[in-house]
C-alpha cells in the first residue's frame, strides 16, 4: 500500500483528503503544519507528499526544499492561489505538480496517480496494444496480428507509442512533433505528414484497416 | 517644443511688422510736419522780383512799384541797390535800418551776397550791372556761411544711407534676439513642464527668474498629479487585493463542498436521486470554482496588476492546444470542433503572453459551449495577413440577438460600471477575452456567425522577427 503525507493546516481539507485517499486505497499522514511535517518526513518513507503552500511556522515553500534536499519523492503542491505566474514558479521550485483549489477529488486521485507511475520507475508497461496493434517497447518492434512491421524508424515508433499510451486522446501536431522529435515544433508540418503516411503504408502492406485517423488541420488520434 | 517655435515666429512677424509701421509712421510724420517750409523759403526769388519792380536809373531817379512794395511789405525786408564800381549805395527802400552801411567794398559785396549785412540775413539779384540786396528780419532765415560738400561726399550718400539702414537694422534685430532668448530661455522650461504634465511625467521646474510664480504653480500642480495617482493606485490595489482575498477565502471551503458533493455522487449507497443531487452541487461548485478564478484575473487585468510575460509564440500551436483539450474533453461529441485553418499557416509568431493567449480562446470555445448545452459545433479558424494575425471562433448555435450583441460590444460589465448591478450581464468570460486582448494592443469584435451561432474575431499584431 502506497503511504501518501497530507500536508494541510485546515482540518476539514485535511480530513477530506485523507477519507477520499483511503477510500481510493492509500494509507495517509496527516500533517497541520511544517514542522509537524518535516518531523513525519524524517520518521517514515513516503511515495508522495500533498503539499499545501500556505503553511503556519514552517511555511510550505521551504518543506518543499527540504524535501528536495533529500530526495525525490514526488510532490503535488495544493494552492488556493490562481495566479497563472505561480504555476511557473511552483513547476520551476522544484514541485513535480499543482492542484488549485477549489479541486474536485477525481482529479487529485488521477494526478497521484500519474506522480506515482512516473516515480515508480517500473518501466511503462513494455508493450502497448490496441486491437492487433502492438508495440513493444524493448524490443522496438511494432507487429500487426504475428506480422512485424519492417523499418520502423525512431521517429515512427515514437509517434505510435504517444498514440497507444492515451488512446481515445487527439493529439495536436505540436504534441506528436514534440514527443518524436524532441524539439519546438515551429511548422515542420511536412515532416510529420510524411511519416505519418509511411506508417500508414506499413500497416497497409500488411492489413487493410485504418489505425490512424487525422483529425483535419489538428492532428492525429487512433482510429475508433 | 513646438509653442517654443510658434512663439519665436509670432516674435519675428510682431517685430518685422513694427518696423514697416515705424517706417510708415516717420513717413507721414515728416510729410505733416515739413509740408508748410519751403526750400530756401523764396528768399533768392524775391530779390529778383524786386530787381525787377524797380524802375527809373540813377540819372532820373529809382522808383519802386506797388507790387514790389508788396513783396517787400510781406516780407517786412528792406533793399537797397549798391551801384557797380562804386559800391556806393545808389537806392535803398524807405525803412532801411539804421546800421545798415551805405557804401561796400568788394570783400564786403562778396559776403553779403552770401551771408548778413549787420546780422540781417540777405538775398540779392543782379539789376543791370548793379546789384540789389535784400535784408529780411533776423529771425528771417537761418544761413549757413560755407555750404561747400566733397563731391565724393555727395556721390556716395545713397550707398552710405544704405550702410547706416543695414546697420541699424542689424542692430535693432540683434537688441531683439538678446531680449527674447532671454524670454525664451525663462518661458522654455515651462512650456517643457506643462507639454509633459499630460503625460503623466513627474515634473519639476527651477522656481528662479521671470516666471518663478509659474513654475512653482506647474511643479505644484505636477506635485498634486502624483498624489492622485498613487492614491489612486492604492485604491485599486486595494480593490484588486480585495477580490484576491475573498476569491481565495472562497476556495477553501469549496473545495469541502465539491470534494464531499464528488464522494456523495459517487456513493453507491445512495439513492440514484440523492446522487444526482449531489452531482447538481458538485457541477454548480465547478461554476462558482470558475466565476472565482475569472473574477480575480479580470480585476487584475483590470487594474494592471497582472504582470504580462511577453515572448514570441507560435499561435497556431497554442491555438491547436486548446482545441485538441476541448476535443478530448468532449467525451459525449457534443461539441464538435472544425479546424477551418489554411493548411499553409502552420507557423504565425506573435509576441505576447502565450498563457493568456491560450486563456482567450479558452473562454472563447467555453462560452460557446456554455451557451448551447444541447450542443452545437464549432469552428476555428486562423488567418494572417501583412501585419496581423486573425483568430475567429464561431458557433452554430442559438447565437445572440442584436441587443445583446450591442450589449457585449459596448456596456461596461458590472465590474468596472459604477452604475447598478441589477440588470444582468454577460459573464466575466468574454470580459477577460476583451481585456486580454487589449493588453496585447489587439482588436476584438463580436457578431453574429455566419450559420445563425455567434462569431467571434480577435486580431493581433504579429510579432517582429
Amino acid at each position: 500500500m502506497k503511504n501518501i503525507l497530507i500536508v494541510e493546516d485546515d482540518t476539514n481539507i485535511n480530513n477530506l483528503l485523507k477519507e477520499a485517499l483511503t477510500k481510493s486505497g492509500y494509507s495517509c499522514d496527516q500533517a497541520f503544519s511544517g514542522t509537524e511535517a518535516g518531523l513525519l518526513l524524517k520518521m517514515n518513507a513516503y511515495a508522495l507528499v500533498l503539499l499545501d503552500l500556505m503553511l503556519p511556522g514552517i511555511s510550505g515553500k521551504e518543506v518543499l526544499t527540504q524535501i528536495r534536499e533529500k530526495g525525490s519523492i514526488p510532490v503535488i503542491v495544493l494552492t488556493a492561489k490562481d495566479g497563472l505566474d505561480e504555476k511557473v514558479t511552483l513547476l520551476t521550485s522544484g514541485a513535480d505538480d499543482y492542484i488549485t483549489k477549489p479541486f474536485e477529488i477525481q482529479e487529485v486521485l488521477a494526478r497521484i496517480q500519474v506522480q506515482l507511475r512516473h516515480a515508480s520507475k517500473e518501466p511503462e508497461e513494455h508493450i502497448l496494444s490496441f486491437r492487433d496493434l502492438t508495440l513493444n517497447r524493448d524490443t522496438f518492434q511494432v507487429r500487426i496480428g504475428q506480422e512485424v512491421l519492417p523499418k520502423i524508424t525512431k521517429q515512427e515508433f515514437a509517434i505510435l507509442e504517444l498514440l497507444l499510451k492515451h488512446q481515445k486522446q487527439v493529439f495536436s501536431k505540436e504534441d506528436i512533433f514534440e514527443y518524436a522529435w524532441k524539439e519546438p515544433y515551429m511548422g515542420e508540418t511536412k515532416t510529420l505528414d510524411v511519416h505519418i503516411s509511411n506508417i500508414r503504408k506499413k500497416i497497409k502492406a500488411v492489413t487493410e484497416e485504418e489505425y490512424i485517423e487525422t483529425v483535419w488541420g489538428i492532428g492525429y488520434r487512433l482510429h475508433t | 517644443m513646438k509653442s517654443t517655435f510658434k512663439l519665436i515666429r509670432r516674435f519675428i512677424l510682431i517685430l518685422m511688422l513694427s518696423l514697416i509701421g515705424l517706417v510708415v509712421i516717420n513717413i507721414v510724420l515728416l510729410v505733416g510736419l515739413t509740408y508748410r517750409d519751403k526750400s530756401n523759403a523764396g528768399g533768392w526769388k524775391a530779390a529778383g522780383e524786386v530787381a525787377e519792380q524797380l524802375t527809373g536809373s540813377e540819372a532820373d531817379g529809382f522808383s519802386l512799384t506797388d507790387e514790389g512794395r508788396s513783396i517787400l511789405k510781406e516780407r517786412q525786408a528792406w533793399a537797397i541797390l549798391i551801384e557797380d564800381g562804386t559800391g556806393n549805395v545808389i537806392w535803398n527802400s524807405d525803412d532801411l535800418p539804421k546800421e545798415v552801411p551805405l557804401h561796400y567794398s568788394a570783400a564786403e559785396i562778396s559776403w553779403y551776397t552770401r551771408g548778413y549785412i549787420a546780422d540781417y540775413p540777405t538775398t540779392t539779384a543782379a539789376r543791370g550791372e548793379d546789384l540789389l540786396v535784400l535784408g529780411y528780419p533776423k529771425d528771417r532765415y537761418w544761413k549757413l556761411m560755407y555750404p561747400t560738400w566733397d563731391y565724393h561726399g555727395i556721390v556716395n550718400t545713397p550707398k552710405k544711407v544704405l550702410v547706416f539702414l543695414v546697420v541699424n537694422l542689424l542692430c535693432i534685430i540683434s537688441i531683439y534676439l538678446i531680449a527674447t532668448s532671454g524670454v525664451l530661455r525663462q518661458v522654455k522650461p515651462i512650456v517643457g513642464g506643462i507639454e509633459a504634465l499630460p503625460e503623466g511625467e513627474a515634473v519639476y521646474i527651477r522656481e528662479k527668474g521671470l516666471l518663478s510664480d509659474l513654475a512653482t504653480a506647474i511643479n505644484r500642480v505636477s506635485e498634486r498629479l502624483r498624489i492622485q495617482e498613487r492614491e489612486l493606485q492604492k485604491k485599486e490595489m486595494a480593490r484588486t487585493n480585495w477580490i484576491a482575498g475573498v476569491s481565495h477565502d472562497i476556495r477553501t471551503p469549496l473545495s469541502m463542498v465539491m470534494g464531499y458533493a464528488g464522494q456523495l455522487e459517487e456513493d453507491l449507497s445512495l439513492s440514484e436521486e440523492n446522487r444526482r443531487k449531489a452531482g447538481v452541487i458538485r457541477q454548480q461548485s465547478i461554476r462558482m470554482k470558475n466565476l472565482v478564478n475569472d473574477l480575480n484575473l479580470a480585476s487584475k487585468l483590470e487594474y494592471h496588476m497582472q504582470s504580462i510575460r511577453r515572448e514570441m509564440f507560435n499561435l497556431v500551436a497554442v491555438v491547436r492546444r486548446v482545441v485538441v483539450d476541448f476535443i478530448n474533453a468532449d467525451l459525449e461529441g457534443k461539441y464538435p470542433i472544425e479546424w477551418n485553418t489554411s493548411k499553409d499557416l502552420e507557423a504565425c509568431m506573435i509576441e505576447g503572453d502565450k498563457e493568456l493567449i491560450r486563456r482567450a480562446v479558452n473562454n472563447l470555445i467555453l462560452n460557446a459551449r456554455i451557451h448551447n448545452p444541447k450542443g452545437c459545433r464549432i469552428f476555428v479558424e486562423l488567418k494572417e495577413d501583412e501585419q496581423k494575425a486573425h483568430i475567429y471562433i464561431e458557433d452554430d448555435g442559438v447565437g445572440v440577438t442584436e441587443e445583446k450583441l450591442e450589449e457585449i460590444q459596448n456596456k461596461p460589465h458590472y465590474l468596472m460600471n459604477q452604475g447598478s448591478m441589477n440588470k444582468q450581464r454577460h459573464g466575466l468570460g468574454l470580459l477577460i477575452v476583451k481585456q486580454i486582448v487589449e493588453v496585447h494592443r489587439g482588436s476584438v469584435c463580436f457578431g453574429q456567425g455566419r450559420e445563425g451561432g455567434f462569431r467571434v474575431q480577435i486580431s493581433l499584431e504579429k510579432g517582429r522577427g
